[in-house]
């Protein structure tokens, strides 16, 4: 099983040397050589048939934009709680001591 | 330390108070647990405003100050977990332009709690605050190829869950 596969490798390697090396490829011949770029491409890469899923960027990050637009806009009418504040100039005066 | 600095950056804190606020309403998803961590981060940004560096990001700064304290209180707590829905009860919501936006609302806010912590800062801090890569890096102690994973992963699984709920609210109608 093993060997096949090499000996299968070693072929597609020798064609595709091959047909590099022919001044001019027919239409199938490049074809033929675009595929075994392809298949070797996706070999190296460890990909089989599995497609990453396309994600629409561009919809999520409007979803999430105007999500956190409409939070931000709720809690910039909120007033800032008297003893947050009360809390920072204990600390500030502090500190400049 | 220097005595006029503190002024400036002590209004430079309450400028960006509603930022937080936002912020740590989209990682908690609690207003209880938002505001206490709003509150703990001011008072350890002021108490440590010797160790800001004057013109660098004062937002990223608060930010990380703001994320620590809250994975501190995970560890705490131990609640490392996603908060019940039902928990939720994050902004005032009062006043909407349509009922269509208050759902499309409500089903970020539950797609967000559908993600780990670390995921949801990452969209957050990019998508909703426009924080560069390496500024939210910084932020989240993590490199930049980590946070782009963690950003990927996010809107994958928001994306996931956004065209789950539309499946359902179509199978509904």
């Amino acid at each position: 099983m093993q060997k096949n596969e090499e000996q299968s490798r070693l072929e597609a390697q020798e064609l595709q040397q091959s047909l590099k090396n022919a001044d001019t490829l027919s239409p199938i011949e490049a074809k033929g050589l675009e595929a075994l770029e392809d298949v070797k491409k996706s070999a190296s890469s460890g990909s089989n048939d599995k497609k990453e899923p396309v994600i629409d960027e561009a919809r999520i990050n409007a979803r999430i934009g105007e999500f956190y637009a409409k939070v931000l806009a709720d809690v910039a009418k909120e007033p800032i709680p008297e003893d947050w504040l009360k809390r920072l100039d204990e600390i500030d005066k502090r500190e400049r001591k | 330390m220097d005595a006029t600095a503190p002024v400036s950056l002590r209004e430079g804190l309450v400028k960006w108070i509603p930022n937080l606020r936002a912020f740590a309403l989209s990682l908690t998803q609690s207003a209880q647990h938002s505001d206490d961590l709003v509150q703990d981060t001011l008072v350890k940004a002021l108490s440590n405003l010797d160790k800001f560096q004057e013109g660098t990001n004062l937002r990223a700064w608060l930010f990380t100050i703001l994320r620590n304290s809250f994975y501190n209180d995970i560890r705490y707590k131990k609640y490392h977990q996603t908060v019940p829905i039902e928990e939720v009860d994050p902004v005032n919501l009062e006043t909407w332009a349509t009922q269509e936006k208050y759902i499309e609302f409500k089903d970020v806010l539950k797609g967000l709690g559908c993600l780990v912590p670390e995921q949801r800062e990452a969209i957050i801090l990019i998508a909703a605050e426009g924080l560069s890569y390496e500024e939210a890096a910084a932020v989240c102690n993590c490199p930049v190829g980590t946070v782009k994973s963690r950003l990927s992963r996010a809107r994958q699984r928001l994306e996931e869950y956004l065209n789950g709920e539309k499946a359902l609210a179509e199978q509904a109608s």
